[in-house]
């Protein structure tokens, strides 16, 4: 497997008026193709920072004060803005905790989609909604023009981040970066909305950045895993190897703090 | 601190030293009338200038804005008290005594506000006391409007639940949770609401229907002066300046405090 | 039993259009009987929406059922008093504008009592804080430290009952275990009985001795926890299970 993207000693900074806070410190990461990649940590340990730096969404306030994010060929952190745009939502996707925060309330489901479809592919608005159709035959949402016709107010979380999923994948992204995608979500519907996505991305080939608190689910569904602590990763291997040995006290501090049956 | 907020503060604050220590800062008297003296032009003995009875207006002007200062915090405060009170009630209460309080607020914005104000001010002897008496009765509303609303947000936050969990008693809760929490914007809105007060004072002056000379006010100098607008310009102008200059500092004051919240 | 729900109803009217018409009700909790003992530990399990939390906000009488009735004991004469609640997110659940010293005395003040450093010395000890926080504001406080003091807060007048609507959930996974530990010690200390409410059924097998399973409304299973763990009946709660097996 080769190497999809690769950060190099990034480093961080958010400016709070005169106070500087160093959020993310020289971390490295390595994500293959066609890979899930957990990037675990506690609120606040850096790992969102560090994902929305990849396509440079960052806030205002952050400054990237050193590193690199290649990304086929290319350091994304250097290339111009409008190929950055280009990249962002085509080869590299988002999905994020709030589903129904990132859908559009005054705009139905289908019209978003077919949005999503048409920035990236010149084709008809008729093909494009037969497209939507199947994107969302292809994320197990029963009834597809039912949902087209939908608010988002109207459907479950679980729909909602359903429908993200579909969007994100319109455009065949290489990467799909996953922001706490199932937190908000039930328990019974966290399983099958992952389960889901290794599916798809067997199927569609591309790889994930998955990012969690959760550490119970990096254990149940992915190969390798970074855990992040205080703005830097702290350890990087295969999740088994993580579990059973895990090379930093804070793993294992977090490891035990899983509540098993 | 931004710069609204800090500029507001301070025009804001030298205006209250100024009418805090006016006997300090002038020699003449504001009502004593020399007759000899009337329409002279400003100079080191009359800095602004005196009017047609030969009274100092500089010394007018700062025991003016004694006046105009007083009614504008007295009249929002007592506008802002009555909006506390009963926009609390309804947004704590909610069913009928909401429905009563807010019809009644709706009914009262249906007046003119100006019309109100000039009946009542017709019919009331006209002091600086039934003055703000009327500008704080007849200016609540928008206070009580906006107290409603931020209870009704609030009230249905957890730590409201939380209380009443404890069994903290209604009072207890609007007076320690609810007011507290709403003060904020409240604040800002008295603030503006000053603004408009002592604008309100100067019309009503203006039209004789306000502070009564020989107590001077902005309003009645204001007054005065059109009978004399042909010679004497300063005394238009300089009661005209301090106005906007007052308005508007209260006005940065609290387009600064709504910003600095947020 | 201190404490017997029977038949316990919640609907809430569907407002539509203009006239608020009916136009049907959610039947947020629909039909719950249980009892509580005495110094027990009852988990409930479910998922959002499945009407756990309004079944709290019933039992402490913050809102009204809409049939049903709820029997306290004489040991829970006093709800206010004799019973207390600890909500999910404990920023939501203090006062922003009060320091923790003034949060810890208000359910002193609150039912007339008078009160001294003494007791507040006490509960931010039963709980582990230290008293150099009394100064902060709830936002200057750490998730953890938020919902110790959520915890003396609601210790503070020695309930019989304690009803936990999701304590952990908003809180780091480090810390979870910590506040879990800490409710675990609690109870040996004062032998309160607790209602646990949560949608993790791991932490409920935690901590309590018999549960419910809650789904749409109404209860779906109900029965000593590991007996439900090793032979679930419904299958509801078998898919619960099953998600985080």
């Amino acid at each position: 497997m080769g190497k999809l993207l690769e950060i190099k000693n990034l480093s961080i900074q958010f400016r709070h008026g005169q106070t500087i806070v160093k959020a993310v410190e020289g971390v490295h990461l390595d994500i293959y193709e066609n890979e899930i990649l957990a990037l675990a940590g506690e609120s606040g340990s850096g790992k969102s920072v560090t994902a929305l730096s990849i396509t440079r969404i960052l806030p205002e306030t952050a400054d990237i004060i050193s590193g690199q994010v290649f990304f086929q060929g290319q350091d994304l952190l250097k290339v111009s803005k409008a190929q950055i745009e280009a990249i962002r939502g085509r080869d590299i996707s988002y999905i994020f905790q709030e589903a129904a925060a990132s859908l559009n309330p005054v705009l139905t489901v289908g019209r978003q989609i077919q949005e999503s479809i048409l920035l990236h592919q010149n084709i008809s608005k008729k093909e494009a909604l037969n497209a939507a159709v199947d994107l969302l035959r292809l994320v197990k949402l029963p009834d597809p023009e039912h949902i087209l016709s939908s608010y988002a107010h109207q459907l479950s979380g679980g729909m909602n981040q359903r429908v993200m999923i579909a969007m994100a994948l319109s455009s065949r992204p290489k990467l799909l970066i996953a922001d706490e995608p199932t937190t908000a979500l039930d328990v019974t519907i966290e399983a099958e909305v992952i389960r889901m996505l290794l599916e798809l991305k067997a199927k569609m080939k591309f790889s994930i950045l998955f990012i969690t608190h959760n550490l119970a689910l990096v254990e149940k569904f992915t190969q390798r895993a970074a855990i992040m602590f205080r703005g830097r990763i702290v350890e990087q291997a295969d999740s088994k190897k993580i579990f059973s040995s895990p090379g930093h006290p804070h793993t294992e501090d977090l490891i035990r703090s899983i509540i098993r049956l | 601190m931004n710069s609204k907020l800090l500029s507001g503060a301070i025009i804001i604050s030298l205006l209250s030293v100024i009418a805090i220590i006016a006997p300090l800062l002038t020699k003449h008297n504001p009502a004593a009338i020399t007759v000899e003296e009337a329409l002279l032009a400003p100079s080191l003995t009359h800095l602004l200038g005196t009017d047609q009875l030969g009274r100092d207006l500089f010394s007018r002007m700062i025991y003016g804005a004694r006046v105009s200062l007083l009614v504008g915090v007295i009249s929002v405060g007592i506008a802002t008290l009555i909006g506390l009170f009963l926009g609390s009630l309804a947004g704590f209460f909610g069913g009928a005594p909401e429905g009563l309080i807010m019809r009644f607020t709706d009914i009262m914005l249906c007046f003119p506000a100006f019309f109100l104000i000039l009946s009542a001010a017709a019919i009331l002897e006209p002091s600086i006391f039934n003055i703000m008496l009327i500008i704080g009765l007849t200016n609540w509303m928008p206070a009580a409007r906006l107290v409603r609303a931020e209870i009704l947000s609030l009230k249905e936050r957890e730590f409201i639940l939380a209380a009443k969990a404890m069994g903290v008693s209604n009072f207890r809760i609007i007076i320690r949770h609810l007011i507290p929490n709403a003060l904020e914007p409240i604040i800002v809105n008295a603030t503006l609401g000053i603004a408009g007060a002592i604008l309100l004072e100067s019309s009503l002056s203006f039209l004789g229907l306000g502070v009564q000379p020989p107590s001077p006010s902005w309003g009645n100098i204001l007054a005065e002066s059109k009978s004399t607008l042909g010679v004497a310009w300063w005394l238009a102008l300089f009661p005209g300046l301090s106005i906007l200059l007052t308005v508007l500092g209260f006005n940065l004051l609290g387009e600064g405090l709504r910003e600095h919240k947020e | 039993m201190i404490l017997e729900v029977k038949e316990l109803k919640k609907y809430y009217p569907i407002e539509r259009g203009f006239l608020k018409t009916g136009a049907g009700f959610v039947r947020a909790v629909d039909g719950v009987s249980f009892s509580l003992a005495e110094k027990e530990t009852l988990g409930i399990v479910g998922e959002s929406g499945c009407g756990k939390t309004t079944l709290a906000k019933l039992l402490l009488k913050l809102i009204a059922a809409t049939s049903g009735e709820i029997i306290f004991s004489s040991k829970l004469s006093h709800l206010r008093k004799d019973a207390a609640i600890v909500f999910q997110d404990p920023l939501l659940s203090l006062d922003p504008r009060m320091n923790l010293r003034d949060i810890l005395l208000e359910p002193f003040q609150a039912v007339g009592l008078k009160t001294d450093g003494l007791n507040i010395n006490r509960l931010l000890e039963l709980v582990g804080l230290s008293n150099a926080l009394l100064a902060r504001l709830p936002r200057q406080l750490s998730g953890g430290e938020r919902q110790r003091a959520c915890i003396a807060r609601a210790l503070a007048l020695s309930p019989k009952l304690l009803i936990l609507d999701e304590p952990l959930s908003s809180l780091d996974l480090i810390i979870q275990k910590q506040i879990l530990e800490l409710l675990l010690k609690l109870k040996e200390e004062f032998g309160m009985a607790y209602i646990f409410i949560s949608h993790n059924i791991a932490v409920v097998k935690k901590i309590s001795t018999r549960m419910l399973v809650m789904f749409q409304g109404k209860i779906v299973e109900q029965g000593a926890t590991d007996e439900i763990f090793s032979h679930p009946r419904s299958g509801y709660t078998k898919k619960l299970l099953e998600a985080v097996r």
